[in-house]
């Protein structure tokens, strides 16, 4: 049996690792995903005043410190026991819609696009952020970076500082912003809404239009059914600050919601020996394996989850288009996982217009933006919607507010078990006996996981920069067969 | 039967018409999208700053080296990166030589790569990265001093980033639209290998490359002096 091995520059560790192992017939018989997760954070954190906690646990990640800085500030609220006044609330909810902005523009373009606009078959060479720049044209690329600049300029009116925020404390924010700011936001928002609108009609054209893509996104090897979480506020519509989270079952029936005080009712973590991630799953369900349907607890987080878990979008050009992405894919719930590049670009215009509708709400600009906390700190659970999952930070204080524990289940996390059950669904759909495995098979494996947006442990920007995947197919002698790497 | 692009950008119109391969698919695509209010797509650019630089910002970034501390502070080895330029600094101040108004050098510490890194840089010249590296041919501590074109890109060819490109990609995606960026990023690194526990510390191997790794970046500022080295 032949072996290729194509040595990385960094260690094994460090590695993200499909593992996809074959019967006797040559069909896939089981498929590991592995992630690197950074470690040791939990215990970092003890010892430390809990405000210090959401400028710290925004440094976990490079992808989303805004996330984490909002999950922070909204726990170390709940261990003060304050009320945030209804201006600050609205100034943490506005930052968080411009990141969001960022974040799924950045996703769309660069990351997932490249499979739909160059379509997966195409050579690696071309299927990236350069390759789309070169089909669709020097212009959208311009826009693409328009849009990154205008989320990072409200981020830093709002959060002082472009990328890691660092206003949010407990009770409220450390400063408003003024007429000018405001309508400086109220403008890129309504930018970014004729952006949005522009990326969904692109999608449209590009995906939709090619009945190619609409096959592969509603074939069988990107379907599994299973329960959906998803931040939802008064009037079930998705939200990405604040309110509880709604709970689907894979038929679209709601179990419940939870809230920061109960997640521990709903929310459990299995400890699987072949990864270092914890697998987490709905208590009330149970575990079953990693299998989808009715019986099993897997959940996912996702921005499909999150539309899957909701009754609709609250804003209305975001509400449009999910209505119009249910009746184009047969009704609720999705289970198409590919659906959810489709699902992110509706977030992006409902992001857009939360944008346009906090920066026109008369309180925006109010000087009541910090409640002092007066209680004694205590402990506390902080929920957001990042946009790779929900995100839940729980911190345990003494009375003095010095950390002394600290419990965090971050986005990708929650979406463990379906990341591992999408890249088994699509390996046994494209690796099949006889099958000569090619680079564009592999890429419709990885399409799987890309779905999901994963954040690998990529605090550390250590040179060169990538954090190497590797997809490894073994067959029934324990022989490798094939491997592939690459350098994300 | 490739169709060239039109994108006019005006004040209530985006017309856009695109050719795409996809598959063995060949099509083409309309995509027109009105704006119900009008003067939108004028004024993002002052509203938000152009992609290109105002020509007095590029020209002061042009004789300016931007230094970037790049790292996690709180990735054990990987915060490497701030401590060396925290270090150099605090020479710089005390060297007349270097005063700003002789050789003007901004200092910025980041925790981003890809676009987001490439999108600091823009209008500079002169950029020198400091940053931790992982190699497997070197011990820890290794000090290395290289410019960016002589490491490795490994994701130009792929579309695997987790979350964003190369840092190498990004540039050409920057080049690409005519943003002004430097030609080449001079990089000085130190090898390191515990950068997935967090802690603050440095392993003994790296703190102890930190002088020789200032020493290095300060003779790097000056341009004349830069040669490529392994230490």
């Amino acid at each position: 049996m032949e072996r290729i091995t194509i040595d990385p520059i960094t260690r094994l560790e460090g590695h993200g690792k499909i593992e996809i192992f074959l019967d006797d017939d040559g069909n896939v018989a089981n498929t590991y995903f592995q992630i690197p997760e950074l470690r040791g954070f939990e215990r970092f954190c003890v010892g430390r005043p809990v405000e210090d906690l959401p400028i710290l646990t925004n440094r976990i990640c490079g992808v989303c410190p805004e996330a984490h800085h909002m999950a922070g500030a909204k726990a170390a609220d709940a261990v003060y026991n304050v009320e945030i006044p209804r201006t600050a609330k609205m100034l943490r909810e506005l930052l968080y819609s411009a990141f969001y902005v960022t974040d799924h523009t950045t996703h769309f373009y660069a990351l997932g696009g490249p499979d739909f606009v160059m379509g997966p078959d195409a050579p690696v060479a071309e299927r990236n952020i350069l390759g789309v720049i070169h089909k669709v044209g020097m212009e959208i690329a311009g826009q693409v970076i328009q849009a990154r600049k205008a989320g990072h300029t409200v981020i830093e009116i709002i959060g002082g500082r472009k990328v890691h925020p660092c206003t949010s404390i407990p009770g409220g924010q450390t400063r408003g912003i003024n007429e000018e700011e405001r309508s400086q936001i109220e403008e890129l928002g309504r930018w970014a809404i004729d952006f949005a609108q522009f990326s969904l009609k692109l999608f449209g054209d590009i995906v939709l239009g090619n009945q190619g893509y609409v096959d592969l996104i509603l074939g069988d090897a990107f379907t599994v059914p299973m329960h959906y979480i998803g931040m939802v506020d008064e009037n079930n519509k998705v939200n990405f600050y604040d309110g509880k989270i709604s709970v689907v079952d894979p038929e679209g029936k709601r179990l419940g919601y939870y809230g920061p005080d109960d997640y521990t009712d709903w929310i459990t973590e299995r400890v699987e020996p072949w990864s270092y991630l914890k697998f987490p799953y709905l208590k009330k369900v149970g575990w079953n394996g990693l299998v989808g349907g009715k019986d099993s607890g897997v959940y996912s987080a996702t921005p499909l989850s999150r539309l899957n878990a909701s009754d609709g979008m609250a804003t209305p050009g975001a509400q449009e288009h999910y209505e119009k992405m249910y009746e184009t894919l047969g009704g609720k719930p999705v289970h198409q996982q590919l659906a959810t590049h489709w699902a992110r670009l509706i977030e992006l215009l409902y992001a857009a217009e939360r944008m346009v509708e906090l920066a026109t709400d008369p309180e925006i600009t109010s000087d009541n933006f910090h409640t002092v906390p007066t209680e004694t700190p205590s402990e506390g659970v902080g929920i957001v919607e990042a946009p790779r999952g929900t995100l839940t930070h729980h911190y345990w204080t003494d009375e003095r507010g010095v950390v002394t524990k600290v419990n965090l289940i971050v986005g990708t996390t929650n979406n463990n078990a379906p990341i591992s059950m999408s890249v088994k669904k699509a390996a046994q759909a494209f690796i099949t006996a006889g099958t000569v495995v090619t680079e564009g098979l592999l890429n419709r494996v990885e399409m799987a996981f890309r779905s999901y947006d994963p954040c690998f442990g990529c605090a550390t920007h250590s040179l060169p920069g990538q954090m190497p995947l590797e997809v490894k197919i073994t067959d029934a002698d324990g022989d490798t067969v094939e491997v592939l790497r690459q350098f994300c | 039967m490739e169709t060239p692009l039109r994108f006019s950008v005006s004040s209530a119109d985006v017309h856009l018409g695109l050719s795409l391969l996809a598959g063995s698919a060949q099509f083409f695509i309309e995509a027109k999208l009105r704006n119900n209010d009008e003067h939108r797509f004028d004024n993002i650019e002052q509203l938000a700053g152009r992609y290109f630089l105002s020509e007095e910002q590029t020209m002061q970034n042009n004789k300016t080296t931007l230094l970037i501390g790049l790292g996690n502070p709180i990735l054990g080895d990987d915060g490497i990166g701030w401590r060396v330029v925290e270090e150099a600094e605090a020479i710089l101040g005390k060297r007349p030589e270097l005063e700003r108004e002789q050789h003007p050098v901004d200092v910025i510490y980041l925790s981003l790569g890809g676009l987001s890194l490439m999108e600091h840089m823009e209008g500079y010249q002169d950029v020198v990265v400091v940053d931790s590296i992982i190699v497997k041919d070197k011990p820890n501590g290794t000090i290395y001093s290289l410019p960016l074109s002589s490491l490795p890109d490994f994701s130009s060819g792929h579309s695997t980033a987790i979350h964003d490109t190369s840092l190498a990609s990004a540039l050409t995606v920057g080049r690409k639209m005519q943003m002004e960026l430097p030609e080449d990023i001079w990089v000085v690194a130190v090898s390191a290998e515990y950068v997935f526990d967090f802690s603050e510390e440095l392993s003994p191997p790296v703190a102890a490359a930190l002088p020789g790794a200032v020493d290095v970046l300060i003779d790097v500022l000056d341009k004349d002096t830069r040669e490529e080295k392994i230490i």
